[in-house]
């Protein structure tokens, strides 16, 4: 579903991705496991068109998307969720919701009718966004922003979904709950990319992953063979 | 009452009702400056643009209705224009070349109207009746209050299509976090490029209002544009409605300054005031405090 | 292209001559070009020039869009005129033309030097507006829109002609052309380019960004009401219609058109605003040049298309703009008519296609053609050393330091020591509030709660300066380089003292002796991160916070770096290091503590650490089971 060849990117100075391949396969968890700082953020926006790589390349249904602004790409059926969240603060809850919809929504007309549906969905998926649906987005607790910023990409019916680094800066019950969410997504049929620090917990919920390293792809595989390899916990405490 | 503070009531009245018009101009300032972070430093030719394009429809034979509704879309020309022409090439670049540019851009209006309609100032036909209405003794006229009520009514119908529409919603998104709502599918660009096309219909219907009032020329528009950008500033450039409140007392200080200290100074109260507001809090009255990043 | 011809001069040298030479020509000008228009345009254009350099001071150094400096000009012309009709004599009345363009410009600079953009252009453009609106109306002094008539008294006993007058007037630009370039090129002129280019940096390295300013804006001033002077005594006549916007605008295209950053600039820019509005009313010269013009910004677009893309709107748009000029020389009646447009389409055609104006664009073609000698560079001297007093103090204490955004408490009551000496790693997953705690620290942000001492001293929360004084210097996780400053340059605006040799020894210290020349735009990410750490040495810091330093750096720099930080370390200054590297951290941190979630989640060696299941944790999350009883910990912890 989700092919990248020799992907280099980064900002400024040297790539902080250095020609990383990989592939994704429908239906499946994939994980990018490694320490912070080692490109995996970096590596999730040229996905998603947030950032132009500056080589390689990257298809997505076996159509090439490599370069495409973020929101065409977004429109295709790939959805970031990203890292730190990014909820519209000044927005409701239910308005950040609807945004996640946006491309599907009636631009002037009855938009709220019109993703009734998907919101349902979601408020049952997470029934404390229920309770919060007219707060202001920024008002919310870290974890609460993770769970809108995930609702927020299933707004889109996405085919398939980044999650950048879903637990930063949350408390591990907080992060537990999130996982169960992303757990119960897969389960569902949805192909997801996961981008995450926490290695244990990252390779209990998918299916296989690459641990990356200062920009480069150094291990792949099954999760579960990975959860006990000692090299994995070499790449976090050196 | 006193005749002579029925006057100055009468003085206060009328610079309000004025000031909404100033508001309305600065509420152009606010929707790009959302969106984009950057306002027209020509917002002014901008109304006076407006201005004169309704006084050449009416001149056509067209109602006064029909010449507000073509100087709306002429304005929002002229907004997308200014964004694609001026702003966004500075803006890509992160540096304060888009305040030259958009004040050459004005410039260049300036000299446009000059020498297509010529220096003079001109009336603009209304059909409003010509007598006064007068509320306990103070007289108001009906091309004031269409100031009033066309200002008014433009800002709520803005805010509430922000509010109450996908679109408006997704501009505020965009003005929030770029990034972000480029991942929720929301072309930014198109965001921006709209905000300016509404900031240029507020400031051509502005113009359309003001000039029933003060009569159209080309002078108008370095000083309107000073004192609409007074009103956002004072107001603070992320705050809604402070800005009537702002508009109002602008407009009802010039009016008093000009009556008692002689028609040359009415603009320097507003202006010191400007400066002072600017260097005590210069988020504005209303503003929210900004967070530097590193 | 790098093949040149060799100059066996200094480039400082050369361009002194070439000046030197300049003034020459322009002196003897008026023997062997008689007439008075031409002598007319030529003090004009000295009078533009005094003008123009002190405006440049705020538009081009400061970086500022400043509106105010017509006006300024106004104030200045109106105070001679009136020392004038008071009887004061020529010096006194240049002297009262000064003053009256200095201390209004003082009075707005306290106000407006707080603000940035947008409010900055607005509040000079209030100031502007206001000032018009005074010399309009103050009629029982400058008689208002009638205007004020002076007769030129004479220079102590001689008695000048207009050439004498067009001579004064060249040896006053040519003394403010001298003094602008000291003081620009000093120690101060480059601190404001420093803070143009970060004023973050500058005030967390101590930089007053405030003063220098202040400073700034108040020379750009006086060359006003220079100016100013020198016009009034060079007309005779004033009206206050004169100093408005159009002028304003005039100034601004002088100031873009000619180059930014540059007395040459400024000079030039001077030249085409003295010689533009004559030149439309010659027709076959105005379209002349208008053809040159288009010719010119048509190159951009054509290179484009040769190397067969698209021309972007920038390659397009100053064609488009010119193209439009063209057409009104062409068609329209009466060029004059179409002024206001037509400076327009230039400046819009010189904003977008010569971004560095004709100064920047000569430069860089010289600087492609010739090679001249460069400037000597001092032997380095002194290196790493801690300050001379020892203080007994703690080099930082915080106490129950929080700070919330939102609804995210981004730190958390962090209680953290450095002892003398001592270096403290700093370390912890993405989003746990490091970065956070050392803005806090720094003074870039105010805490919500909780206090910070640093080497004794509690500074004033939220202020960049005050931490600074206090003894903090930092390095910053996004760079913050001096981009319009070369490597020595940016040690020198940091020193708190020491010259040129001092400043050598810092480069020297990080490894970047042979960058000393190159400009910080043109260095390697890497090295900008070492030039960086040198910037805060120089500072002389009481602690030294380094935030994430080895982030994005290569293998290499990696190991140079470790060895640097070793031997600042063995210089005895107190470190505060964040970094994700563990490697780097177990290398050089005596201790180390690790933030999750904004708080200190466990504090030992770098070994005890590495043990700690709570630190496992916090880097590889829990597995499901371990999840619960790790809350369980923490609830007693807390």
């Amino acid at each position: 579903m989700l092919k990248v060849e020799n992907l280099r990117a980064g900002y400024s100075g040297d790539d902080a991705v250095r020609g990383i391949s990989m592939e994704v396969t429908e239906g499946s968890c994939v994980a990018l496991v490694g320490a912070n700082g080692a490109g995996k953020s970096t590596l999730a926006k040229a996905l998603c068109g947030l950032l132009t790589p500056r080589a390689g390349r990257v298809f997505f249904d076996g159509k090439e998307i490599t370069g495409l602004p973020a929101s065409e790409v977004a429109r295709r059926g790939l959805s970031l969720c990203p890292e730190g969240r990014r909820v519209f603060g000044p927005l409701t809850v239910e308005e950040n919701l609807l945004l996640g919809a946006y491309p599907r929504l009636p631009s002037f007309g009855p938009f709220r009718r019109a993703a009734s549906g998907d919101l349902q969905q979601i408020y049952r998926m997470f029934p404390r966004l229920d309770e919060r649906r007219a707060q202001q987005a920024g008002s919310l607790s870290g974890g609460e922003q993770q769970m809108l910023a995930i609702g927020r990409a299933l707004m889109a019916r996405p085919r398939f979904m980044v999650l950048d680094e879903p637990s930063m800066g949350l408390a591990p019950l907080v992060v537990k709950e999130v996982f169960e969410a992303i757990r119960a997504l897969h389960s569902s049929g949805m192909t997801i990319l996961l981008s995450e620090q926490f290695a244990k917990i990252a390779l209990a919920v998918s299916d296989r992953a690459y641990i990356i390293e200062r920009g480069s792809v150094v291990l792949e595989g099954a999760s579960a063979g990975l959860a006990e390899n000692p090299a994995v916990m070499a790449a976090y405490l050196g | 009452m006193d005749a002579k503070y029925l006057a100055l009531a009468q003085m206060a009245v009328g610079g309000g009702l004025m000031g909404m018009a100033y508001a309305l101009v600065a509420y152009g300032f606010q929707l790009t400056y959302a969106a984009g972070k950057a306002v027209n430093f020509g917002q002014g030719e901008l109304v006076m643009l407006g201005a004169f394009a309704g006084i050449s429809l009416s001149g056509i034979g067209l109602p006064y209705w029909a010449t507000v509704l073509g100087a709306m879309v002429a304005g929002a020309a002229l907004g997308w224009c200014i964004e694609r022409v001026a702003v966004r090439l500075a803006l890509q670049q992160r540096n304060e070349g888009w305040i030259l540019l958009t004040i050459i851009v004005g410039l260049f209006s300036l000299s446009l109207v000059e020498n297509i309609w010529g220096r003079d100032d001109r009336p603009y036909p209304t059909p409003w009746p010509a007598e006064a209405l007068d509320f306990f003794g103070i007289s108001v006229t009906w091309p004031e209050l269409a100031i009033a009520a066309g200002a008014l009514g433009i800002m709520t119908l803005v805010e509430l299509a922000k509010r109450y529409t996908m679109v408006g919603i997704a501009v505020q998104a965009v003005s929030a976090d770029p990034d972000a709502a480029e991942l929720c599918g929301i072309r930014s660009r198109s965001a921006i490029s709209l905000s300016w096309m509404v900031s240029g219909v507020a400031a051509a219907f502005a113009g359309t209002v003001i000039g029933p009032v003060t009569t159209v020329g080309p002078t108008m528009a370095a000083a309107l544009t000073l004192k609409a950008f007074s009103v956002a500033v004072v107001a603070g450039l992320d705050s809604g409605f402070g800005l009537v409140l702002a508009g109002i007392a602008l407009g009802a200080a010039e009016n008093l300054s000009g009556y008692v200290l002689g028609s040359g100074w009415r603009e320097a109260p507003g202006l010191i005031l400007l400066i002072l507001a600017l260097s005590l809090r210069p988020q504005g009255v209303f503003g929210k405090k900004i967070i530097r990043k590193v | 292209m790098s093949a040149g011809v060799t100059i066996a001069l200094r480039e400082n040298t050369s361009e002194r001559l070439v000046r030197f030479a300049l003034f020459l020509g322009l002196a003897i000008l008026p023997a062997l070009w008689q007439g008075q228009y031409a002598l007319g345009l030529l003090t004009l254009m000295a009078v533009y020039g005094v003008l123009l350099i002190g405006l440049d001071a705020t538009v081009g150094y400061l970086g500022q869009v400043n509106l105010a400096q017509a006006a300024l000009f106004g104030l200045g012309a109106y105070g001679t005129a009136l020392a004038v009709q008071a009887g004061a004599s020529f010096p006194i009345a240049m002297l009262a033309g000064i003053v009256a363009a200095l201390l209004p410009g003082a009075a707005l600079a306290l106000p407006a030097l707080r603000l940035e953009g947008p409010q900055f252009a607005l509040s000079t453009l209030s100031f502007a507006t206001l000032s018009v609106i005074f010399l309009n109306e103050s009629e029982s002094i400058t008689h208002g829109a009638l205007g004020i008539s002076i007769i030129r008294p004479s220079l102590f006993t001689v008695t000048l002609d207009a050439r004498g007058f067009y001579w004064l007037c060249l040896v006053v630009l040519f003394l403010a052309w001298w003094a602008s370039e000291i003081l620009l090129k000093s120690r101060f002129g480059l601190s404001i380019e420093a803070l143009r280019d970060s004023p973050t940096a500058t005030d967390a390295l101590g930089i007053g960004t405030l003063r220098h300013k202040a400073l700034a804006f108040a020379w750009g001033s006086a060359l006003a009401g220079l100016a100013g002077a020198l016009h009034a005594l060079n007309f005779g006549y004033l009206q206050p219609a004169a100093f408005g916007y159009d002028l304003m605008v005039m100034l601004l295209l002088g100031v873009v058109f000619g180059g930014r950053r540059s007395q040459w600039g400024a000079f030039a820019g001077a030249a085409v605003v003295a010689m533009l509005p004559n030149l439309l009313s010659n027709r076959t010269l105005f379209l002349s040049l208008v053809t040159c013009g288009f010719i010119l910004t048509l190159l951009p677009a054509i290179r484009a298309l040769i190397s067969r893309r698209l021309p972007s709107f920038r390659d397009a748009a100053p064609a488009g703009a010119m193209s439009l000029a063209l057409a009104l020389a062409l068609l329209a009646h009466n060029v004059e008519d179409w002024r206001k447009g037509i400076f327009a389409l230039f400046l819009f055609a010189a904003v977008v296609g010569l971004p560095d104006g004709l100064a920047g664009a000569v430069a860089a073609a010289l600087h492609r053609l010739l090679r001249f000698t460069p400037d000597p560079l001092p032997q380095a001297a002194g290196g790493i050393t801690m300050s001379e007093e020892i203080s007994r103090a703690l080099p930082l204490r915080t106490v129950q330091l929080s700070k919330s955004f939102g609804g995210v408490r981004a730190v958390d009551n962090v209680s953290l020591e450095i002892g003398q000496g001592e270096t403290l790693g700093l370390i912890g997953p993405n989003g746990s509030g490091k970065t956070t705690f050392v803005n806090l620290v720094s003074g870039l942000y105010a805490p919500d709660g909780g206090s910070v001492e640093i080497a004794g001293n509690r500074p004033l929360p939220g202020k960049l300066m005050s931490a600074f004084s206090a003894g903090a210097a930092r390095t910053f996780q996004n760079l913050q380089p001096f981009s319009g400053l070369t490597a020595l340059e940016s040690i020198l605006v940091c020193q708190r003292t020491g010259g040129k040799r001092e400043a050598m020894g810092w480069l020297r210290a990080v490894g970047l002796e042979a960058n000393a020349r190159d400009r910080c735009s043109d260095m390697s990410y890497g090295d900008l991160r070492f030039l960086e750490i040198a910037r805060a040495l120089a500072t002389g810091p009481r602690v030294l916070m380094l935030d994430e330093p080895a982030a994005g750096m290569s293998k290499q720099d990696i190991v140079r770096l470790v060895d640097l930080i070793a031997s600042i370390k063995r210089a005895g200054i107190p470190i505060l290091l964040i970094e994700h590297h563990q490697d780097v951290v177990a290398e050089l941190c005596d201790r180390v503590a690790v933030m999750d979630g904004g708080r200190v989640i466990a504090l030992g060696t770098s070994a005890e650490i590495r043990r700690d299941p709570k630190v496992i944790e916090a880097y590889l999350g829990a597995d499901d089971e371990e999840t619960d009883g790790s809350t369980e910990r923490e609830a007693q912890i807390c």
